[in-house]
Formats: structure tokens, sequence, C-alpha cells
């Protein structure tokens, strides 16, 4: 049992290794994506990233700063192509739902330090306990 | 009759979707036959990480969500009688919770009471409309992100009995 239990926990060391191996491989050509990308925040177009947890599908794409997440919720769903269902949450990545602050735009969302990576996901609440 | 052939295709085409390139050694899950997925799930408590394996079956998808169970990761089964520190106790989330040992039919099952486990439907739980599986949306993404999120701090109590 411990053998299994040992050989998950190097499967998950070794998908870290194989993360840092990718990471330095396209670390040159990231240096010019962050250039332009840190531009774009600069002008007023931060990039948001949506993931969609029903079928793990992720779209991002640039915003600003004066955007809501009610607005950036229902773009998600267009880049998606999916259909908002009634149960729908929109949540930080970490889990942290967002539903009380879906009429605060990005920069008010900075300001309180909110999700700040604005990495989002769709949850669809279930039936259960 | 469930569909197998259908269930095998279905989760051949979603993994792929859910994989995007990634391989599925690297991150620990595997697929011992066509209907099965196993996947460790890590819950998070104040000083300590426990791993959990949730063994997906895919004999009635996706008309119905995978079948859904946490294992034994040596026996990959579940044995009520000695498998229950490889359960996680939730508490206090109105969207899952874990029952080791659950009435159904004269028997006794594990049950993941959430409507994005075969089981649930399979008991007859009762469920609102807009709860409900739909195979036209829902893959197995969302009963692992139901799972997941019911291994957040906020719920995640430790296993149903000690590991030492």
């Amino acid at each position: 049992m411990e053998h299994q239990l040992l050989s998950l926990f190097h499967s998950r060391r070794d998908v870290s290794r194989m993360d840092v191996r990718l990471e330095r491989a396209v670390s040159k050509k990231r240096k010019g994506e962050t250039v332009t990308a840190q531009a774009q925040e600069d002008q007023g177009n931060p990039k948001v990233e949506v993931l969609y947890l029903n079928t793990n599908a992720e779209v991002s794409f640039h915003s600003s700063w004066g955007t809501t997440l009610r607005d950036i919720w229902a773009k998600a769903y267009v880049e998606l192509k999916e259909a908002k269902r009634d149960n729908d949450r929109f949540e930080c990545q970490t889990g942290q739902s967002l539903m009380n602050s879906l009429d605060k735009t990005l920069e008010q969302l900075r300001a309180e330090h909110t999700c700040q990576n604005r990495k989002y996901q769709i949850r669809s609440e279930t039936g259960g306990a | 009759m469930p569909d197998v052939a259908a269930g095998a295709a279905a989760l051949d085409r979603h993994l792929e979707n859910i994989l995007q390139g990634k391989d599925l050694d690297r991150l620990g899950w595997s697929r011992p036959d066509k209907l099965t997925l196993l996947v460790p799930l890590f819950a998070q408590r104040a000083s300590s990480a426990d791993l959990y394996l949730v063994r997906l079956g895919f004999h009635s998808y996706p008309e119905w969500p995978p079948s859904t169970q946490f294992v034994n990761p040596e026996s990959l089964r579940y044995d009520m009688d000695t498998d229950k520190k490889w359960l996680p106790k939730i508490e206090g989330a109105i969207e899952i919770a874990v029952h080791p040992e659950y009435d159904h039919d004269g028997k006794k099952i594990q049950l993941i009471c959430c409507s994005y486990t075969l089981e649930f439907y399979e008991v007859k739980h009762g469920v609102d409309a807009q709860h409900l599986w739909d195979a036209k949306t829902h893959t197995f993404a969302a009963t692992l992100a139901a799972i997941r999120r019911g291994l957040l701090p906020e719920f995640y109590k430790g296993p149903f009995e000690p590991r030492s």
C-alpha cells in the first residue's frame, strides 16, 4: 500500500519536475509574450482566465479595469460556447465565491486584493447532502 | 442495458479534452480498463494533506454520471469493514456528503451523495431539477470538481477513521 501511495506522490513530483522543465523551455518565448501582455495591462487591458468546471474547458481574453465581473462572466459563456445554467456560480479558482462581487469592477477587486490573478471558474451547483 | 461502448467512447473523447495533451500517468491517473478511471485527489488540512483515490466507472456514461467511489489505493476497492480510513469526512457542504454505510435495498453501500454521481440516482435520492446531471453539458470533470470542492479545508474534516 505504501508503495502505491509513494508511486502516486512520485507521479505528482514528476509532474512538478516536468512543469519546471517546460517552464524553462518556453521561458524565452514567454519573455516576449510577457512584454506584450504587460503592455496591454498598462494600457488598461488586463487578461482574465475562466475555467468551466463542467468540462474543464478554459478561455482567456483581455478586458478592461472598468469591466464588472458580471460582464466577464457573460463574455466567458460566449467564448466557451456554453449556455448559462440557473445554478451556475462564479468563483475565483481558489474556490472563493464571487457571487457577492459580480457588480464590482476589476479595478475595485484589485484594490481590495480579491482574486488578484484574475483566474476565475464557473461551477454548477450540485444537489446532495 | 447500459451502452458500454458508448461509455468507453465518451470517456475517450472527454479524457482527450480534459488532458489537453498531458500524459495520464504523469498526472498520477490511471485507466485500468476502458470503463474505469482512477484519480488521486488531495484534501487539505491545516497542517497536512491527505491522499484519496477515486474510482470512476463509465458503464452508463454519458447519459448518466460516472459511478463514483472512494477506494483503498492498494485493493482499488471499498470494504466497509476495513476501508473507512480511505473515505473523507465532509461536513457543512450542502452540495455533497459521503456516507460510508448507506442503506439501500437491504444492503449497505458507500454513497457519495452528489447529483453528479451515478449512485445518487441509483438510490433514487431526491433532487431539484436544476441540479440534475445534464448529459449534453456535463462531463466527468464536473464530478471531480464537485468532489474537489468537498475536499476544501472549510468542509474537509479528515478520514472517517484514523490511518495509523
